[in-house]
């Protein structure tokens, strides 16, 4: 049984792995083993973990190779954040400015239904209904006495 | 008398005091601030908890520090 034990010490390069993922990954392990931060944030963090209940070699080995995991779990969660933080704006921009725009909906004229269903450049008109026959006639025989 | 030393670097003065007044009712707890640590002392501990109350309270700390930050 190991719980008897001082700290294991975990260094971690502070350039891999940023602070608040440590304190992230830590937090999740709180409930299962005593963590102590010390070192230099600013290039080698040391994490020491001390089982709280007694467990065996391969079981604290096990603890301290899922806090690793849980390591890189928060690092890649941030690096999500980083990259989509634009997108979470404009999202939360939207969901807040949709209850205005609720609001003045009232006072913006809503284009005709009538308007709409209509056919605004005549693309659906015939050559003869747009210019008529009578035209087309006369333009041929203009070709014909050239 | 125990005693445990958190970095300045790692943990903050608030977060030591917030946890110094969790853990109040468990004995007498100090603060005292050097160079580059926060000096904790724990004195007249409940019997019942003295042998973890150290650990205890890093790890309540380090709590502490999480939820400052959110």
């Amino acid at each position: 049984m190991i719980n008897k034990i001082k700290y294991q010490k975990i260094n971690v390069n502070s350039k891999i792995y940023s602070l608040s993922a440590i304190y992230g990954a830590a937090y999740i392990f709180i409930d299962k083993a005593y963590i102590f931060l010390d070192g230099d944030p600013k290039s080698k963090i040391e994490v020491f973990l001390k089982p709280k209940l007694e467990m065996k070699k391969d079981e604290f080995n096990q603890l301290i190779g899922d806090f690793k995991n849980e390591l890189l779990n928060y690092s890649l969660r941030e690096q999500i954040v980083r990259s989509n933080q634009s997108i979470r704006e404009m999202i939360i921009a939207q969901a807040l400015l949709s209850p205005l725009y609720d609001t003045f909906s009232e006072f913006v004229e809503e284009p005709n239904k009538d308007e709409e269903s209509e056919d605004p450049l005549g693309i659906t008109k015939t050559w003869e209904e747009h210019f008529g026959k009578k035209e087309i006639s006369k333009k041929k025989s203009k070709n014909v006495k050239k | 008398m125990l005693k445990n030393k958190f970095s300045i670097k790692f943990y903050s003065e608030n977060a030591i005091n917030e946890s110094i007044k969790a853990y109040s009712s468990l004995g007498k707890i100090k603060l005292e601030k050097q160079k580059e640590y926060f000096i904790v002392y724990f004195d007249k501990i409940d019997f019942n908890v003295s042998n973890i109350i150290v650990d205890e309270f890093s790890n309540y700390v380090l709590a502490q520090m999480v939820k400052d930050k959110e």
